[in-house]
């Protein structure tokens, strides 16, 4: 009984252990996300929204930031100084400093949605390595689907489809291609600009691929075999004797030989002129007053 | 029964024939004669040999000519093959002796050329190139054996995994000269083809491309004839080596003497014309096919659809030929094999092995040079 007893006290021991620590790291997480929670993710200047919304569109923006490192912001505006919607948000990108990243780096990685009632314009902003995860064709399947509530003024949905829509863009695109930047984007201050000329669009000559080991050797067995096939096979002979060699060409008679035109048909196909990027990723950009890189896209309302 | 040579009247050594001269020419004094002169010089004493030897020997050479000729075109060769075959067979038990030391020459039932192997004298089994069993044709060899070596040396030498011994001169001393029992066909052939074809036009009009495809109903009915195509009559040869061997020029072909044989081996036919015939009916069934569906290729349709084919085809005649081949037959890694030549336009056939250790070396020597370079390209001019 008293050893049963002992095993007993150690054990409860050893679950409370455990269980304190386990309240330790699940406290310092909740710290982590109370920390990145002062940040503001929804700027309703043009006060659309209730409280209840900019909650829940807050919350939204938070985790799909979390998952993706790429801040999500929605902004509104009704009065944008007289500036023009591309301009109003990339400064006001610049001059808030959005983004994800918080070591004080040149372009940090944000997506926007601003909705310009001044200038009647939906318009998507996306700076650093949103630039590079956001194509402009997908900021145009964005739109589309965030149109499908504006002519509605169902702005709340328009936000909330925004986040979902971008989110699965940027995850899609980051699995497709973008994760092989994520190394050199973490460890790179400066434009998005510089960082795609220097990692991103690089045309890499012929030699380029030879560097990799198994990319040589391939091609090495590769020629080896098909040289050591060609000196091994090279002098088979073969049938050249076919029915030219005894056909009697004085003794060739043709019975019948008709080709009966029957009918036309036609089929028409509209011609795709689908432009093909050519192995080069990330849409296009342009930059700020604030000497940042900044690209995007957007549709009148 | 003594087998047939060629004497040489001046100095009674054996005549052979000569393919510079394509004569008949004593290897011992030099003595020239023409093919023709040479079978009719001899023809009495052998009439006199093979009646007294054989009495079942048909052995008058215009009719038996005629003879394969009229049954073939009966379609009852094979009957008339069998019987002989039958007469044949008596014979065999038959010894033949050399006529120069008498020794006894060793054949096997088909033999019907080959050299006394005491004293190397050119030897014809004459009852087997006479009666049924004589050829009509003969093409006689163009290419020398000083040539055949040498080709042999030049083809060996052009494989970089040639195994070594077969460079070797008692490789190479091998090399005979055969003449080689074929079957030469005539065939007339017919073919039906009925198809839907369609001729597809392609252009742009603004943002659109318009596809006109034009359908036609084509028709062809045609017949030809393919005459003289040869497969071989020999079980010792491989079909497919001996179809690879093609073409044999015609031209240089003349009607069937003795004394071409001189000097060479050669054997009567082991398979008869119509037991060889479904390996050329295959033939011409493609050549018709193929002669049919160019008619219409040539029409430059985009789709050719065949509805339906129709071939039929007729055996005009059978010719029985001798054709000459250069053969060296050698063994490798326990395997025996065959160098073939075209005894007339010089064309080689034969299988070379392949020695497997001389490939992998070539084949690991390229691979780490290549190797190297490229990843030396790669480290200096890779950007
Ligand atoms: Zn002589
Ligand atoms: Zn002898």
């Amino acid at each position: 009984m008293i050893r049963l007893n002992k095993f007993l006290k150690t054990s409860f021991m050893m679950i409370g252990t455990c269980l304190l620590i386990f309240l330790a790291v699940i406290l310092q997480k909740e710290n982590a996300f109370a920390d990145s929670s002062d940040k503001t993710y929804v700027y309703d200047m043009a006060g659309i929204y209730s409280d209840d919304e900019i909650e829940y569109l807050s919350e939204e923006c938070q985790n799909a930031s979390e998952r993706v490192e790429i801040d999500f912001v929605i902004t509104t505006t009704a009065d944008t100084g007289y500036k023009g919607y591309v301009e109003y948000a990339d400064d006001f990108m610049d001059d808030n400093g959005l983004g994800y990243e918080d070591d004080g780096r040149c372009d940090q990685s944000c997506v926007m949605l601003l909705l310009d009632f001044d200038n009647q314009q939906v318009y998507i902003d996306t700076t650093g390595f949103a630039i590079l995860c956001i194509e402009d064709d997908d900021i145009e399947d964005i739109l589309d689907d965030v149109f499908e509530y504006i002519p509605e003024r169902d702005y709340y949905n328009a936000a909330f489809v925004f986040i979902n829509k971008t989110y699965d863009v940027i995850v899609e695109n980051k699995a497709s291609y973008a994760d092989e930047y994520l190394a050199q984007w973490k460890n790179f201050d400066g434009t998005y600009e510089e960082f795609e000329d220097e990692y991103v669009n690089i045309t890499h000559n012929i030699f380029y691929n030879l560097k990799k080991p198994y990319v040589s050797l391939g091609i090495s067995l590769l020629t080896a075999f098909v040289v050591t096939l060609i000196m091994g096979s090279g002098s088979k002979a073969k049938m050249t004797a076919d029915r030219r060699t005894y056909l009697n060409r004085s003794n060739v008679r043709m019975h019948l030989m008709t080709d009966q035109y029957l009918r036309t048909t036609t089929t028409r196909h509209k011609i795709n002129t689908g432009s093909s990027g050519g192995g080069h990723h990330g849409g296009s950009h342009h930059s700020s007053h604030g000497g940042h890189s900044h690209g995007g896209g957007g549709r009148h309302m | 029964m003594e087998v047939k040579s060629y004497i040489c009247p001046s100095c009674g050594s054996t005549m052979q024939f000569d393919v510079v001269e394509q004569k008949m020419v004593c290897m011992h004094c030099g003595t020239k004669m023409e093919v023709h002169e040479a079978e009719q010089k001899y023809e009495s004493v052998n009439q006199v040999n093979s009646s007294a030897g054989d009495s079942t020997n048909h052995n008058d050479d215009g009719n038996t000519y005629n003879g394969i000729h009229n049954n073939i075109s009966n379609g009852m060769n094979g009957l008339y093959d069998g019987n002989n075959e039958g007469s044949y067979d008596r014979t065999t038990f038959k010894v033949y002796r050399c006529g120069g030391c008498g020794a006894e020459i060793l054949t096997d039932d088909y033999t019907a050329a080959t050299f006394c192997s005491f004293c190397g004298r050119p030897s014809l089994m004459e009852d087997r190139l006479a009666g049924a069993l004589m050829p009509q044709y003969v093409i006689p060899f163009k290419i020398k054996k000083e040539d055949a070596e040498e080709i042999y040396r030049k083809w060996v030498k052009k494989g970089k995994f040639t195994p070594s011994i077969l460079k070797t001169q008692a490789t190479i001393d091998k090399i005979t000269g055969m003449y080689v029992p074929f079957w030469l066909y005539d065939f007339d052939a017919q073919i039906y083809i009925n198809a839907s074809c369609t001729r597809v036009k392609r252009h742009i009009s603004g943002n659109y491309e318009i596809v006109d495809t034009d359908h036609f109903a084509v028709m062809r009915q045609m017949e030809a004839e393919f005459d003289r195509i040869p497969a071989d009559a020999s079980e010792k040869m491989p079909d497919d080596m001996m179809d690879k061997l093609e073409p044999f020029m015609y031209q240089d072909m003349v009607k069937f003497e003795m004394p071409y044989l001189s000097g060479y081996y050669s054997e009567r036919y082991n398979y008869n014309s119509q037991e060889m015939q479904p390996r050329v009916e295959k033939r011409v069934w493609q050549y018709i096919d193929q002669t049919g569906m160019e008619t219409i290729t040539a029409k430059h349709y985009t789709t050719v659809n065949v509805v339906q084919k129709n071939i039929q085809m007729r055996n005009i005649r059978a010719s029985y030929a001798l054709l000459p081949v250069w053969i060296l037959n050698y063994t490798y890694n326990g395997v025996t094999r065959m160098f073939t030549l075209n005894g007339q336009t010089g064309k080689i056939v034969a299988d070379k092995p392949i020695s497997k250790g001389k490939a992998a070396g070539w084949f690991s020597g390229i691979t780490v040079v290549m190797f190297t370079i490229l990843m030396l390209l790669g480290r200096f001019f890779g950007k």
